[in-house]
């Protein structure tokens, strides 16, 4: 009796462990399952993947190739400009968390995302924001945690106006960030806001600086931040300029510096341009572009700091906005303030100078309006 | 008129060229619109304004969200792991050097290299988090 308990045992043990290698084998295959059933579910999107993990030790889900094509493809686009790519996702628990605090909250890492921005002249043609209006609560199903942590490594966003010839292309890329403490209820805040942090390139010489710090749960709407962008060569943007005003620069480099501050629905800010080393020439031909680009330069020689080899130009604009109504959303509005920072800081670099084209603002937030610099 | 006018210009453009001066000699992190310009906090290390009663505290920078003494004790833990020298930046605030420090580490650890002393960074330069950074009154409570 007393030899017949431990071979007993062992052949319990033998059969767990069994049962518990082939789930593991199954494991895998399961999830791939799994995951493609949630991809197909995706609206105006074929969602792909090269491969789908789960590490028990870890806790993780790791999701491997995934790509998300448009459907139907836009003009502009194609399988080598999906919407969405990203070489790696993993999404893993935090043991931290769940030993310290007994929260069940996770983490996801993006090892190499790409989006793909295409502005086209139509809804069918365009390829600027998700075609499904529940695209992030349909992938949360993949691994149905509290995120509390969100790392982008190697990021790149690419933007393009399909709309006219020389279209404008924004490239911003080598891009690392992080979201730290994403809370949708009060009990995971710990007292702490939500950072954001970024760090990347912009064009192929603009050094990009992103920090800002937001109260999720302020229904009033509360954020404050700053961003930078510098060193940014102004032909990397010779596009965008000749398209504004005219002029296609030849040389020199602009910095913007902005910081913002929002709370109870009153955004305010400033947006500092600082040019260095500018010389512009018509971006057509004639004589009115011409006198354009001559009294472009002339005017920047006038404001410009006068020391050798830079030839600074500087102002600073103020920004002020009102957000309201019970549907304003921060992130939306953060995005925002930022891309009418970008836009504004760019723009009124270059206000001074006696050009057509600056009329009403291009990609401006309605409710973040500037307030000089025009 | 149009000598007033040109007159107009050039002062205002002398007091740009000051202006663009004195952010270059800031210089980096420091290089952002002054308080007076409708800009920046003037201290960059503190928060931007008062913290509302119960609601977490927001910051324009991340030296912002430290508490008293907190940005001191990373840049003591960057420099005990070789990756600032404490002659080089500013006591007490997150400068270039500081970030350009907390970059490297981020770097050889294998997380975003944001520059920004996140959780993360503050866990694995073994400072604990919850000692470190703000947090709203009730929370302290």
């Amino acid at each position: 009796m007393v030899r017949r308990f431990p071979r007993r045992l062992l052949w319990t043990l033998a059969v767990i462990a069994g049962l518990l290698f082939i789930g593991r084998l199954a494991l895998n295959p399961l999830v791939k399952s799994r995951t493609q059933k949630i991809l197909n579910g995706l609206q105006g999107y074929r969602g792909t993947f090269e491969d789908v993990s789960i590490s028990l030790y870890k806790l993780s889900y790791t999701i491997e190739g995934l790509k998300l094509v448009q459907v139907p493809t836009p003009r502009g686009g194609s399988e080598k400009r999906p919407f969405f790519f990203a070489n790696r996702i993993q999404l893993g628990l935090h043991w931290r968390d769940l030993i310290h605090k007994h929260e069940l909250v996770g983490t996801v890492e993006l090892d190499n995302p790409k989006i793909n921005l295409i502005a086209g002249d139509d809804d069918e043609a365009n390829q600027t924001k998700p075609q499904d209006p529940q695209l992030g609560d349909k992938l949360k199903k993949l691994l149905p945690l509290d995120v509390d942590r969100i790392e982008l490594k190697q990021a790149e966003v690419a933007f393009s106006d399909d709309t006219s010839k020389g279209a404008p292309a924004i490239w911003l890329h080598d891009l690392d960030a992080t979201v730290e403490n994403i809370a949708t209820r009060v009990g995971l805040t710990h007292g702490e806001p939500t950072t954001v942090a970024a760090s990347g390139t912009l064009q192929k010489t603009g050094q990009v600086s992103v920090f800002v710090t937001a109260d999720p749960l302020d229904k009033t709407l509360g954020f404050s931040g700053r961003a930078s962008v510098q060193g940014l060569s102004l032909q990397d943007v010779g596009n965008f300029l000749v398209k504004k005003a005219d002029l296609a620069p030849e040389r020199g480099t602009i910095d913007l510096f902005a910081e913002f501050d929002a709370h109870d629905g009153q955004i305010s800010g400033g947006v500092k341009p600082v040019l260095k080393d500018v010389h512009v020439k018509p971006a057509k031909g004639g004589i009115v572009p011409a006198i354009k680009a001559w009294v472009g330069d002339a005017a920047l020689r006038i404001f410009s700091d006068r020391v050798p080899g830079r030839n600074a130009v500087a102002v600073v604009i103020p920004m002020e906005g009102t957000v309201t109504g019970p549907k304003a959303q921060v992130w939306p509005t953060v995005w925002g303030v930022l891309r009418n920072a970008f836009v504004t800081g760019l723009e009124s670099g270059f206000a001074r100078l006696p050009t057509a084209g600056h009329g009403a603002e291009k990609g401006a937030l309605p409710q973040g309006r500037s307030k000089g610099g025009k | 008129m149009k000598r007033l006018a040109l007159l107009a210009v050039l002062l205002v453009g002398c007091f740009h060229t000051h202006n663009v001066e004195k952010g270059d000699q800031r210089g980096g992190e420091e290089s952002q619109p002054a308080e007076s310009e409708g800009g920046a906090a003037a201290k960059p290390g503190q928060a931007r304004r008062p913290q509302k009663p119960g609601r977490p505290p927001l910051a324009a920078g991340p030296g912002g969200l430290f508490v008293p003494g907190g940005v001191e004790q990373l840049q003591t833990a960057l420099a005990h792991k070789g990756y600032l020298d404490m002659s080089q930046a500013q006591k007490g605030e997150i400068d270039a050097q500081t970030s350009a420090a907390v970059r490297k580490f981020q770097e050889d650890q294998g997380i975003a290299r944001t520059g920004n002393p996140d959780h993360e960074t503050v866990l694995r330069l073994g400072l604990k988090p919850d000692d470190l950074f703000r947090k709203s009154e009730d929370t302290k409570k």
